[in-house]
């Protein structure tokens, strides 16, 4: 009778302390889910235009390639002017919300803000350095949004 | 003890997840993502690069970038897939030992160094997420994997400083994911079909073990192949209209690759997506635009023999298992290809059954791995996993709707309190009508109890505070207590689970609530409107007995009349009838009670209610009234 008591009274101590463990841990998963809701919710409002502005990313890009193939003799037409002062303020107005280009042509590549489609070798320039650029890249208030696509010179030993 | 993680080491992408609160979840990198390329490159300053990063620079430097090392991890030399690998990847692989290395930068590193690095970047990303050290992890592995990978892959979690728990099968993670463990005995099949992979297993659960039965697959069949057959249906189509092949620019390769991807994923949530490569190439003649349609059936058409590659190794695996497609209880989806429209129905045509695809199928392996985590930390006690209340519960209330005290999908144990009161002068006592369900009002909805609280001391109407609390245990006991705050009297009943509804039942009242949601709208303003002019009613005669001598005798029979004419309406069905005779008695009592409240000053008052019947009448002269033609132009304007 006494050894099924003590193995009962163990029994329970041992649960006991397992559930306060629990409830201690569960107290602390919830603080700590607290703290990080709170932190994401600061940087959901940081980062909730970034969805929105990566899909206008290729109408900027749309713009640029279209620049690039004005038909001869267009090119002070004003028409194409005023296509050309359009492209500017939907710049500008990206650039006002945080948006910042990344240079790459004619500087190292660098992973963290570039990504290399394709290479070429020629051992008068520089190895590593970005011989042209694909696709713009851009930051958003600091963070990358998009690496720049670029072309990128490999000199191989 | 810290938290248990549970990794999805994958050929392609890696994934981590943590049980947090008692459920699983996803834990992100450094850059805000949810999964990893499994690719490690030595730069080329000799630092160590991980993940995305190591991916924007494998065309540059491919001899010193590793992906898919898992397809060499504990395997020897002479194996068929090392020699297979070897011809397809630009990095060196060599013998070593039992075993094999990988070149990067002139060293060479095991398989499973390499697969530590990833590991290594995991752990520390964790433990910036979470604000605390992690040493301990649950990585998941393919079935087919053997000892020799299985130990290495533990290996690789030791050289990344975490100790390796548990090594579980990857299609077990994904059941645990499900909650398959809870049934008696299952037979399960996972078909998961990733990135680069397909592997389909056939799971048999008893005892509370899941045993491998078989497994099949293709190494290299995966979302990959699916872009490539889009790339070149899009390539070959331009090259007949237009004339250039595209798939020999980069650049135009590039977009190509990116739209491929984009509609893919577009059409799995629509049957229609346009793909819209403005100046995507130029020759002599001028730039050119890709710009086409793209149906779902068209996708499906374009993709349909790799999905079908699918069936014939779902055949052998059941074959190889003893096993026919009518032995099988559940279907498991897993991989990202499986969000597509037509890999479900493949899937469920060729099991016979719907699949289950409840959890991210990115994500599945990562969230098993973090509850078997849970586990073995002791995190996951059965007796405390929480459930969750299936349809709201409520009272029934004035006019027979049901008002809800706790919601739908509120985990429990929880309680909620409302203070009620009486709908009639002198109600002694109130019947609480317990509903479950989710319509608006107490008829459509499930009876779970009544009981009564009486015992209520007289009073007018709406005085007396009844307090109704529900509360709900761990075992999804409802309790439902009514007591009286004057007298501190109180009823309660306690209804079980088993009477309440089952699964089909509650799904089934779950889909009615949705398609009567508007006629149920339309019929709880009405209800309410009554009620509202039920009171205003009662209200109305109220304060024309308290007001006695200070109305005047012209407002009083106005107010009455006004009242009348609610009360023929109030109980019909005409909303508009009810709401104009109620704004009227409204606009009538409003007087007699600013009466109450005014001077004894005869022209004062009449000076007052003029403005007031002026601003709502329309513009024009009310006889026999002063008008005071300023005041008028104020209100034209």
């Amino acid at each position: 009778m006494k050894e099924k008591n003590k193995k009962k009274t163990e029994y329970i101590e041992q649960e006991f302390e397992e559930i306060k463990a629990l409830l201690q841990r569960t107290q602390a998963d919830f603080t700590n889910h607290r703290r990080r809701v709170e932190d994401d919710k600061s940087n959901f409002v940081k980062m909730a235009s970034a969805d929105v502005v990566s899909q206008i990313l290729p109408v900027l890009d749309n713009f640029a390639l279209a620049a690039e193939h004005v038909p001869q003799g267009l090119e002070n037409d004003n028409w194409v002017l005023g296509i050309q002062a359009i492209e500017k303020q939907l710049e500008q107005t990206l650039f006002a919300n945080g948006l910042d280009r990344i240079n790459s042509t004619g500087l190292q590549f660098d992973p963290n803000l570039h990504e290399a489609i394709s290479e070429v070798s020629d051992k008068k320039i520089k190895d590593n350095e970005i011989i042209s650029e694909s696709m713009a890249g851009y930051l958003l208030n600091g963070k990358l949004l998009r690496p720049a696509k670029v072309i990128v010179n490999h000199i191989i030993k | 003890m810290g938290k248990i993680i549970g990794i999805d080491l994958g050929t392609t992408n890696s994934a981590m997840a943590v049980m947090e609160g008692g459920e699983p979840k996803v834990i992100p990198n450094a850059e805000g993502n949810r999964t990893t390329p499994s690719i490690v490159a030595m730069g080329k300053n000799g630092e160590r690069l991980v993940g995305q990063v190591a991916k924007r620079q494998a065309v540059i430097n491919y001899e010193n970038t590793i992906f898919s090392v898992k397809r060499l991890i504990g395997r020897s030399f002479d194996d068929k897939e090392v020699q297979k690998d070897i011809a397809l990847v630009p990095y060196k692989i060599v013998k070593n030992g039992t075993g094999v290395s990988v070149t990067m930068d002139g060293k060479d590193y095991s398989p499973a160094e390499v697969s530590a690095m990833i590991l290594s970047k995991l752990k520390t990303d964790a433990e910036s997420y979470l604000g605390e050290k992690v040493t301990e992890a649950v990585i998941t592995v393919p079935a087919y994997f053997n000892d020799s990978q299985r130990q290495a892959t533990k290996d690789a979690g030791k050289i990344a400083g975490l100790e390796v728990k548990r090594i579980i099968n990857e299609p077990t993670a994904a059941a645990l994911a499900y909650g398959l463990d809870k049934k008696k005995e299952e037979k399960i099949a996972v078909y998961d079909l990733g990135g680069g992979t397909f592997d389909i297993s056939i799971l048999e659960l008893g005892d509370g073990v899941f045993e491998v039965k078989s497994t099949n697959g293709d190494t290299h069949l995966g979302g990959d192949d699916f872009d490539q057959k889009i790339i070149d249906w899009l390539a070959d189509e331009f090259k007949k209209e237009q004339g250039v092949d595209l798939k020999s620019d980069t650049a135009a390769l590039q977009r190509l690759k990116e739209a491929a991807e984009k509609a893919k994923i577009e059409l799995s949530s629509t049957n229609e997506t346009e793909i819209n490569i403005p100046f995507v190439t130029a020759d002599s003649s001028g730039p050119k635009h890709l710009v086409y349609k793209m149906t779902r059936s068209k996708l499906e058409g374009i993709v349909e023999e790799l999905v079908k590659n699918t069936i014939k190794p779902c055949e052998t695996a059941l074959k190889d298992a003893g096993l026919k497609v009518g032995d099988i209880n559940e279907v498991i989806l897993v991989g990202g290809m499986t969000r597509m429209p037509i890999v479900q129905k493949i899937v469920k045509e060729f099991f016979a059954k719907e699949p289950l695809k409840g959890v991210n199928p990115d994500e599945v392996v990562a969230i098993g791995a973090a509850i078997q985590g849970g586990v073995l930390g002791g995190e996951v006690k059965d007796v405390l996993l929480l459930d969750v209340t299936p349809l709201s519960l409520g009272i029934e209330t004035l006019g027979g709707v049901s008002t809800r005290l706790i919601e739908k999908n509120t985990t429990i144990p929880t309680s909620a309190s409302q203070v009620f009161s009486t709908a009639a002068d002198n109600q002694t006592s109130v019947e609480i009508h317990v509903l479950q369900g989710e319509r608006e009002f107490a008829a459509d909805n499930k009876t779970l109890g009544k009981f009564i609280l009486d015992g209520i001391p007289p009073a007018p109407r709406g005085i007396p505070q009844v307090e109704v609390t529900f509360d709900i245990d761990a075992n999804g006991i409802v309790h439902v207590t009514a007591k009286d705050k004057a007298t501190g009297k109180e009823q309660k009943i306690t209804i079980t689970a088993s009477s309440g509804l089952s699964d089909e039942e509650i799904e089934r009242m779950k889909k009615e609530a949705e398609s009567h949601a508007e006629d149920d709208k339309k019929r709880k303003e009405l209800i309410d409107l009554k009620n509202m002019a039920d009171a205003l009613a009662y209200t109305a005669e109220k304060t024309l007995k308290e007001a006695g001598d200070k109305a005047k005798e012209e407002d009083k029979k106005d107010v009455e009349a006004k009242v009348e004419e609610l009360k023929k309406v109030k109980d019909g069905e005409d909303k508009e009838a009810i709401q104009k005779a109620y704004d009227a008695l409204s606009e009538s009592i409003q007087k007699v009670g600013a009466a109450m409240y005014s001077q004894p000053d005869e022209g004062a008052k009449a000076g007052e209610e003029t403005p007031s019947e002026e601003s709502k009448k329309e513009d024009e002269p009310v006889e026999g009234e002063v008008v005071d033609d300023s005041k008028k132009d104020e209100e034209t304007k």
